[in-house]
């Protein structure tokens, strides 16, 4: 076989054995060829007879019968000779050998590719890279090298850069990948391209005369994989800003259903908190900090989320309007992203600083997520199927047993010296104390089930790509009942281009569907009931107030049934035409809904019979609650892009394009009761005119447009220049303030490619960039500038006639909140990139936040959406990210890569706090979180009283729970002092296994928050580590006494001086063992014969363990009245045809 | 880069960026645009008196706390927010102070400047809408601030829209709020004419309404002639303003009715009914021994306006709670009624020493609550029973039939404590409320506002 070794790097001194890999590889690719031919029913042999027919004839001919691809100047085809041949099947080799004979050309194969070139004279045809020894080289004077750089399937790589190894000339190949380099021979040339490895070849003499053909390979350092950013793509190597990419893949690696659970820790710089362990609970995500001055009622702080170039209609709100379990009123609901498959995401990009996110105007202020699903590949078709089933189960809190609950609800009376009577001690004296309930267990110690399934197929020819694909994933919950979640979703993207190439089309599609159920209410509310509380009657239906104390049944929740049907259609239409060779136009074009059908019923059964009161009519039938919340969007960004040389050495690009944008969000609620029938229960049937209530609806639009541009200049690989900008309207805000520009300026400097570079060889990549610029938000809601009348929903009229009530204060200077972001970083690769290390430090100012900013109801209103002007918010923090490749060899393989944020917030400017509503909230030079963290000083349990006990720190004797001039003081930090994630990924042969944990340390609620209404020794369950209790004077111990009694409000001991101390906040680090994955590729001689390409089996587990020195508690939910984090553990089958 | 930017924005105006309101939202600009759309603006200040989700005033946050606070009611159950009331122990953050009462007030006055400055600023607006609007607003106001000025004493005075200002208003001053009242009954009873007193129900106030409430604003100011002249020129409306029978007051079609607020939607219930009588089998207060000891046997008014369940005697002037009640009548919240400008004259008339005219008036009220002329029974016309009563006598039996003529409605009696002891509200109750104080006559300004308003100050006591 003649095979050129343009694929080898040309070392010299190892020529023979770097072709013999570089051969060992193209065997092998021609192997793969073999395969997929032989998949396709394609031989690799030929049929041909014909006389004086045309060579290029022959070729096509070739192409058609084999998949091979043939390349060669056109010009070169003019000297060729007709040619007369006839064969039966000949192989490919021989075919070519036989054709070209008489030719003067040559031939060499490339994976599919078969170049052909003008022959060379005798002695010349070994190859490009000559082995370079004195006898060959040559000191002429520069002569131009012709050449062409192509990618590994044959395609032109336009725009690579083309060097002379220790020269400063350099140049760019144009579209059809082709360059000109005058070179002297002998020297070396590098040819580099984003995304491919570099190559070094040496000018021969030859070169001058026949061109020269480069294949690069795809580059296996991490810094060039494509990274996708706005409107366009680039890779670690080339960003001027920061993007942080978490691949599909990697997230797949957890068995969840949402990809914010996947994400968590994954990202320097995002904190993702899940609020509540429930399937298709939202998560609440922050990036780079807290700027939101006004808790309730300020601009949304949740960054922008666009999948595949479409805004989601509905951000990372909460999506439902009814209560439910799932939703913790004002802290959670259902998520927006429970709808999404996670099997579908290619990669997920968070984009944080100014450089990456100022295109995006006004919404980038909080940063953007970019979420891209998988494109189709040309290639064979390719079937894949994945499934995987398995288990949950919540975290169970260590309550006490009905024996130790009587004893502490006994030692509380003895210790208050009170008798217990039918209404201080109903549990003790009327219900039965043998009766031992473990609630946890009961109520929330279920096994819920998780199914999985995903199957795709893909293929398509260089002009038409496509892949199809669709999943199925079920999960139910903890509860004792069968809520399940269920999820189908498909997935299709379509790709084409005209044969001339100018035109294309990308399309792609993602539906939901999505049935979520769950009970009226999380029944961990409940855990701490008294343990002997009656949950079934003797004949084993729900038991109802035991001896007359009226109490909930918390099984009675399990009977109202909740569900939420929604539907989500994201959809993308790309348009590309290429107008000259650099200058192409694209539009985008997308549109998103997102429908939610809720129904929350409550039958008869579900309500205490204690409600049936004589007379009354409340209660006495079943109820149902009706929502409906639908979310519209649709986006067109046409663009232009210009791609041009400047110079030999310089590369601009030039993007301008603009945005139109809508955003529409409509609903209803109602309530139905006085059914007749429970039957009716869900439906419209079988209901009276007065029974319809409550009936309300709301719509509002969003209107977005703006211009925008981007100009990117690259000098040699090495200094990069970023600018861009936007011009951004929003209909959020009154005519005059509508508008707003934007911009940011990154730079780049790829110092390892300096010549004072060269001595540290172990220096591999080496980058310095920087960038500053300004964004903006303006997810305040809409209307708000304008003061609008509404007719009220509950007196809509007055005597038949239309009544009209402001609902708003004017506000007509309402403007956009300011967020400057200012980012340095540094990357490193040592050792060709086996360590990599990302650094960025980064300052965001925010200012003029937008606030509900309260007003004395005097004015009418209570409050008042404004900016607060001259407030800035400041976040700086450190960013680290470590990716190592610990051992890579044939058969082991061991990566690592690791994260860490250390953030700072503090409130840097805010004039005339001390006369503002937020006086007695914030301080300047503090964070933010201090609003939340006022607390008195725990001086610990007095030894002589058993009693808390704070510290009086205004002197007055008296215990005073407020802010200003009270007992409290900003005595905690709540926000995380740092956290992160490390992964490690281990392969063994055929072995994987991933483990990921993340890691946090941060103030968080210790037991003594689940006390939120009394002390220990009430009527109540506490957990076991209430046993620590003061029992004697004397006794040291962090824990109270048993009492009943809460001590008034303004007593420097007991429940009060407790509660409101710091005593109930620990600083701790927990560590989570969130996902691990164990996989097992079966071996390929094993599938080969089921006539499969790959078999994978898999184990894989979420919130394993989690290492805190909190016993029975979840440190993020932190609340054993909240269902924690569930622990997943599945197994599951890929395969691949 | 700039000129880039200019290019692009160069397709963006004003105008694409416009939306749409959403349906059943509207501007300002629109709301004013006519005479018969500003009357929808008009009407949402009655609505929203009436919307039972968001209680104020007239929907339950007047009559249960005041007659809790003064003499008139208990309770049955526990709470802890009414139990302040009851023991007047108001604490700052108290919610029935801050949300039923001030924050509504202030609502409704914001509501009424929106008003005037919306059809004053209009160009569609006809001069006769303008005047029946700014004086259909002035009216609410000078009502909204009588309540302020009495349970806070001293507040601030917003009159415009601008919150800016509005936000950091100190306290006015007790007199210059009075002067203002006075300012714009006398506006509202020039101009508001009589346009709606013929149409069967007395939704919408008159220049009737305006001087009715002009009479007790002068009453409170202790003005006795100008308050027995506007008492008389409304009792004289003999044409439209009749007592009614005690079962016929507080229905719709009342000719007592001087002004009373229509019901939310097709409710044919009050809102103040039912927080005031509870549902069909529990109470919401019930009547102190105090107040059920001044009536005398043969006053139908403890028959017809009262009700004794489980042995607890409680109020029940308004007798419908729902749509279905079983020969319900449509009622209607009865703001201003005749009989109170039967009393007001009768003060005013003894405390100028027309003792004669005083008992002619008081008895217009017995007579119609069942007193006789005769010794047939214990409830007899001051007439005949004491027609030499002494002028002190006369007097405390005018406060005490206002007592029982207006017990539960609206706070009348503890506004009637106020004034009569003006330096310390403890005399006037003397052992019949034993914590109460000289401070406790005014309510604390709520903390919410404390908080939001650098200027403003806290009443004495809290």
């Amino acid at each position: 076989m003649q095979t050129r070794a343009i694929c080898a790097p040309p070392a010299r001194r190892w020529w023979p054995t770097k072709t013999l890999r570089a051969m060992k590889l193209t065997t092998i690719l021609l192997l793969a060829a073999c395969l997929q031919l032989s998949a396709r029913g394609i031989s690799q042999s030929v049929t041909f007879s014909g006389n004086n027919v045309s060579v290029e004839r022959v070729f096509k001919e070739i192409t058609r019968q084999t998949d091979y691809h043939f390349f060669y100047r056109q010009s070169l085809l003019k000297e060729s000779r007709p040619v007369s041949i006839r064969a039966e099947k000949l192989p490919l080799e021989a075919f070519l050998r036989e054709m070209l004979k008489n030719q003067p050309f040559e031939y060499s194969i490339e994976n599919k590719n078969i170049i052909i070139s003008r022959r060379a004279k005798k002695g010349e045809n070994d190859g490009v890279a000559l082995p370079d020894t004195a006898t060959t080289r040559t000191l002429y004077t520069s002569q131009p090298v012709n050449g062409r750089v192509l990618d590994a399937n044959g395609k032109p790589l336009a725009g690579a850069n083309v060097s002379i190894k220790n020269n400063r000339y350099s140049t760019y190949t144009n579209r059809d990948g082709s360059f000109t380099i005058a070179a002297n021979a002998g020297d070396v040339l590098i040819f580099s391209y984003v995304g491919f490895a570099s190559r070094q070849v040496s000018v021969t003499e030859k070169n001058f005369t026949s061109p020269l053909i480069i294949l690069l390979q795809l580059s296996n350092s991490p810094l060039d994989d494509v990274q996708v950013m706005a409107y366009g793509t680039t890779s670690q190597r080339l960003n001027t800003g920061n993007i942080t990419r978490v691949k599909g893949e990697t997230l797949n690696q957890a068995p969840v259903i949402n990809p914010l659970a996947a994400l968590a820790n994954r990202v320097p710089g995002m904190v993702i908190t899940q609020q509540s362990g429930m399937p298709g609970g939202a998560f609440k995500v922050q990036i780079r900090g807290n700027t939101k001055v006004d808790p309730t009622n300020g601009a949304d702080e949740e960054p922008l989320y666009i999948i595949d170039g479409v805004p989601m209609a509905t951000g990372n709100a909460p999506i439902n309007t009814l209560v439910s379990a799932i939703s913790v009123p004002g802290i959670s609901g259902l998520s927006p992203f429970s709808t999404i498959n996670m099997a579908e995401i290619e990669s997920i990009e968070v984009l944080k600083d100014a450089d990456a996110t100022a295109i995006y105007g006004s919404r980038g202020a909080s940063g953007v997520i970019l979420i891209t699903t998988k494109k189709a590949r040309a290639g064979v078709n390719r079937f894949d199927v994945k499934v995987a089933t398995g288990g949950s189960r919540a975290p169970l809190p260590d309550l006490l047993s009905t024996k130790e609950y009587v004893a502490m609800r006994r030692e509380a009376f003895k210790n208050d010296n009170l008798a217990m009577n039918n209404t201080n001690a109903y549990d003790i004296l009327l219900w039965d104390t043998t009766r031992d309930n473990n609630f946890a267990k009961q109520l929330i110690g279920g096994t819920a089930s998780f199914t999985n399934a995903e199957a795709s197929i893909s293929g398509g020819t260089p002009q038409v790509q496509y892949i199809i694909g669709g999943g199925y994933s079920r999960e139910t919950n903890v509860f004792p009942g069968n809520f399940p979640n269920t999820r189908a979703s498909a997935h299709v993207n379509i790709s084409t281009k005209s044969a001339d190439q100018k035109f294309t089309l990308n399309f792609i599609t993602n539906y939901t569907d999505n049935k979520n159920q769950s009970p009226g209410l999380d029944l961990s509310q409940y855990l701490t009931m008294p343990p002997n509380y009656q949950l079934y009657d003797a004949k084993g239906n729900l038991a109802w107030n035991e001896k007359g104390v009226e109490k909930t049944n918390p099984l009675a929740f399990m009977l109202q049934r909740y569900e939420a049907k929604t539907t989500n259609l994201n959809t993308n239409l790309v348009l590309g035409y290429k107008i000259t060779p650099d200058l192409q136009f694209r539009t985008s074009i997308g549109y998103n809904t997102v429908k939610v059908d809720e129904r929350k019923i409550i039958p008869k059964t579900a309500l205490n019979p204690n409600n049936f009161l004589p007379g009354s009519t409340a209660g006495t039938t079943g109820s149902t609650f009706f929502g409906n919340n639908n979310f519209k969007s649709w986006i067109v960004e046409p663009q232009l892009e210009y791609n041009r040389q400047l110079g030999s050495k310089g590369k601009l690009n030039i993007l301008a394009g603009g945005t139109m944008q809508d955003q529409r969000n409509n609903g209803y609620n109602f309530t139905v009761n006085n059914y007749t029938s429970d039957d009716f229960l869900g439906t419209l049937i079988g209901i009276s005119p007065s029974s319809f209530i409550n009936a309300s609806s709301s719509n509002s639009e969003y209107k977005y447009a703006a211009g925008f541009g981007r100009i990117n200049y690259n000098y040699e690989n090495k200094y990069l220049l970023n600018l861009s900008g936007r011009r951004d309207g929003s209909s959020r805000f009154g005519p005059n303030f509508r508008y707003s520009n934007f911009g940011a300026v990154g730079a780049a400097w790829l110092f390892s490619s300096e010549k004072f570079m060269e001595p540290f060889h172990f220096i591999s990549f080496g980058k310095l960039r920087a960038s500053y610029g300004n964004t903006g938000n303006d997810k305040i809601g809409d209307y708000k500038y304008i003061d609008l009348y509404t007719s009220n929903l509950y007196s809509p009229t007055y005597r038949d006639s239309t009544a009209l009530s402001p609902t708003s204060l004017f506000k007509p200077d309402l403007h956009w909140e300011q967020n400057k972001k200012l980012e340095i970083g540094l990357d490193l690769g040592f050792l060709k990139d086996r360590i990599l290390l990302a650094a960025a430090w980064y300052r965001n100012r925010s200012s003029d936040p937008l606030v509900a900013y309260p007003l004395p109801n005097a004015t009418g209103f209570s409050s008042v959406v404004a900016n607060l002007n001259g407030v800035v918010v400041e976040n700086t923090g450190y960013e680290i990210m470590l990716n190592t490749v610990n051992i890579r060899s044939k058969n082991f393989e061991w990566t690592s890569s690791f994260n860490i944020s250390i953030p700072e917030n503090k409130l840097l400017k805010f004039p005339n706090l001390d006369k503002s509503s937020y006086a007695n909230s914030y301080i300047i030079g503090k964070p933010l979180s201090i609003r939340l963290g006022y607390f008195a000083h725990s001086l610990g349990v007095n030894p002589q009283t058993g009693l808390y006990w704070a510290e009086d720190r205004n002197k007055n004797g008296t215990f005073q729970i407020a802010n200003l001039n009270g007992d409290l003081y900003p005595a905690l930090d709540l926000d995380p002092k740092y956290y992160g994630g490390l992964q490690n990924d281990w392969r063994y042969k055929n072995l994987r296994l991933n483990v990921f944990l993340s890691f946090n340390r941060q103030y968080i609620q210790n037991w003594l928050g689940v006390l939120q209404s009394a002390p220990a020794g009430t009527i109540g369950n506490v957990p076991k580590q209430a046993l620590a209790r003061w029992q004697k004077p004397g006794d040291l111990t962090s824990v109270q006494k048993f009492t009943t009694i809460t001590q008034p409000t303004n007593s420097l001991e007991g429940y009060y001086a407790g509660f409101y101390s710091d005593a109930r906040f620990s600083d701790i680090t927990y560590v989570r063992l969130k996902t691990v994955s164990l996989s097992y590729t079966l071996p390929a001689e094993w599938i080969k014969r089921v006539k499969m390409n790959a078999a994978n089996i898999f184990i894989q587990a979420q919130n394993l363990f989690t290492f805190s020195p909190f016993k029975g508690t979840d440190p993020e939910t932190a609340f054993i009245t909240r269902i924690a984090p569930l622990r997943t553990l599945t197994a599951g089958l890929q395969l691949n045809f | 880069m700039a000129a880039l930017l200019l290019l692009t924005a160069a397709c963006g105006c004003n105008k694409a960026l416009d939306v749409p309101l959403p349906g059943g939202m509207l501007n300002t600009s629109i709301v004013f645009a006519d005479d018969v759309s500003a009357q929808s603006a008009m009407r949402g200040v009655y609505a929203s008196m009436t919307n039972f989700l968001a209680p104020g005033p007239w929907s339950g946050g007047l009559s249960g706390p005041l007659a809790l606070c003064a003499d008139e009611l208990t309770l049955p159950t526990y709470s802890t927010e009414q139990q302040q009331f009851l023991d007047n122990n108001l604490a700052a953050t108290n919610g029935q102070v801050a949300s039923p009462l001030w924050s509504s007030l202030y609502n409704y006055v914001y509501q009424c400047n929106k008003i005037n400055e919306g059809v004053q600023q209009s160009p569609g607006v006809t001069e006769a809408g303008r005047d029946l609007l700014t004086a259909e607003a002035s009216f609410v106001r000078g009502l909204c601030y009588f309540y302020l000025v009495n349970l806070y004493d001293s507040v601030p005075l917003v009159l415009t829209t601008d919150y800016r200002a509005n936000a950091l208003l100190p306290r006015s001053g007790s007199d210059k709020v009075y002067e203002q009242i006075i300012k714009d009954l006398q506006f509202a009873q020039d101009k508001m004419g009589e346009s709606f007193i013929n149409t069967g129900v007395r939704f919408r106030p008159t220049m009737w309404s305006a001087t009715a409430l002009l009479a007790r604003v002068y009453q409170f100011r202790n003005n006795w002639k100008a308050a027995e002249d506007a008492a008389t020129a409304v009792i004289g409306k003999t044409a439209y303003y009749r007592l009614d029978s005690l079962n016929g007051v507080f229905t719709t079609v009342s000719p007592e009715a001087i002004w009373d607020i229509a019901n939310a939607g097709s409710n044919i219930y009050t809102i103040d009914g039912p927080k005031i009588s509870g549902n069909a089998s529990n109470n919401a207060y019930r009547m102190t021994p105090y107040l059920l000891g001044l009536f005398q046997a043969g006053d139908q008014r403890t028959t017809k306006w009262t009700r004794v369940a489980g042995g607890v005697t409680a109020p029940l002037k308004y007798k419908t709670t729902s749509n279905t009640q079983v020969g319900a009548k449509s009622e209607s919240t009865m703001v201003l009624r005749l009989a109170e400008l039967y009393l007001i004259r009768a003060e005013a008339r003894a405390q100028q020493n027309n003792l004669a005219g005083a008992i002619q008036d008081v008895d217009s009220v017995r007579i119609r609550a069942g007193a006789k002329g005769n010794a047939t029974q214990a409830f007899q016309t001051v007439l005949f029973s004491n027609p030499s009563i002494g002028q002190s006598d006369l007097l405390n039996l005018i406060y005490d039939e206002r007592l029982r003529e207006f017990f539960s409605e609206f706070g009348l009696r503890w506004l009637d404590a106020k004034r009569l002891q003006p330096k310390n509200i403890a005399l006037f109750f003397g052992s019949r409320k034993p914590n109460i104080t000289a401070t406790d006559a005014f309510f604390p300004v709520p903390d919410y506002d404390l908080r939001n308003n650098p200027n403003l100050t806290q009443n004495q006591g809290y």
